[in-house]
């Protein structure tokens, strides 16, 4: 007696046929029931398929934003990135500037070759970080749209 | 803060689909959909910042979605998968009495269905009859295209469930279909 397909198997046919093995290709096409069942559940897929997509029968936006606006302080959020700004500046600029005499002392030594290797190196270092901080901004990008529907 | 608010009505008008096929499937009552909606893209708005790009934003949002939805329905005690769990070999039983049941269901709504005469309408109607985790899965993977590591993401459940509740989802609506209706609807 002919052992039929599961119907696992049939609807993985169904899915993805590439993926289904040549035993069950075979079987489909020499067996009128599991063709039978394969055409029912290809059938059943398209009807899901053609269902009509659910839909909210209310302006969603307006309901939610004036909600958003005691969440967020968005005027103190500019003032701590201003702060920093300002402070990280301070932080590096004071002790470049009083120091600055100095500075320029420990370049005087140094062969201008090998100022510039160590210019070159950084220039090198700072392309590459700055491409890979474009690849990643283009993956969140790609990340941030949406659903392919809508 | 106008720019944010702005910015964020564009990912709630882009994403609000989605959500909604989430929200439609897990949520019976319509009165519920609303609240929960507002609450969905509340959670989605105060949790922006953690939105670590590991997946696309509207996979993220979907998660936060199903969860919400999730945390609802056990709230109030609903049955989200009912005896379909089991994977001990008793789930083509339960199976079976799912399907008698929801037999018996479309029989007493057989006169609105043959009124309606309408494939849409019955497939509708047979969808309807499964348990809302089912529902959801269904709706996912062959409405909105999701593949089944998109699935897992927005579930949380583990990728070989995912495909076992989805055949057997499958299975049941083909089996009702065919039960109740032979080969007129498919």
């Amino acid at each position: 007696m002919m052992q039929h397909l599961s119907d696992t198997e049939l609807q993985e046919w169904v899915l993805s046929p590439s993926q289904s093995s040549a035993t069950v290709v075979a079987h489909i096409s020499h067996c009128p029931d599991c063709k039978s069942k394969v055409e029912s559940y290809r059938a059943l897929f398209t009807a899901i398929h053609d269902q009509p997509k659910a839909a909210f029968n209310f302006d969603l936006p307006l309901l939610v934003i004036p909600q958003l606006a005691q969440t967020k302080p968005a005027a103190a959020d500019r003032f701590i990135a201003g702060f920093l700004v300002i402070f990280v500046s301070a932080f590096i600029g004071i002790p470049v500037y009083v120091f600055r005499s100095y500075i320029l002392n420990i370049f005087d030594g140094i062969p201008s070759y090998f100022i510039y290797v160590i210019v070159i190196s950084a220039i090198i270092i700072l392309a590459a970080y700055s491409l890979d901080i474009f690849y990643k901004y283009r993956k969140q990008m790609r990340l941030l749209n949406f659903h392919p529907h809508y | 803060m106008n720019g944010r608010k702005e910015a964020f009505a564009i990912i709630i008008r882009n994403t609000e689909g989605l959500v909604a096929q989430i929200v439609f499937q897990m949520i019976q009552y319509p009165e519920d959909r609303k609240d929960i909606a507002q609450d969905i893209y509340m959670k989605v708005f105060n949790n922006l910042g953690g939105f670590q790009f590991k997946s696309k934003l509207s996979t993220w949002i979907a998660q936060i979605a199903y969860y919400t939805c999730i945390s609802f329905v056990e709230k109030k005690k609903l049955v989200l998968v009912g005896n379909w769990q089991s994977e001990d070999g008793n789930g083509e039983e339960t199976l079976d009495e799912m399907i008698h049941q929801s037999s018996v269901n479309c029989q007493r709504s057989t006169e609105n269905l043959l009124i309606l005469k309408e494939r849409k309408a019955i497939i509708q109607s047979a969808i309807a009859t499964l348990p809302p985790i089912y529902k959801t899965l269904i709706t996912l993977y062959h409405q909105e295209d999701m593949s089944y590591d998109e699935i897992t993401q927005v579930t949380g459940l583990p990728g070989g469930t995912v495909k076992s509740y989805l055949f057997r989802a499958r299975k049941s609506l083909k089996d009702l279909l065919l039960i109740k209706y032979q080969k007129e609807v498919l």
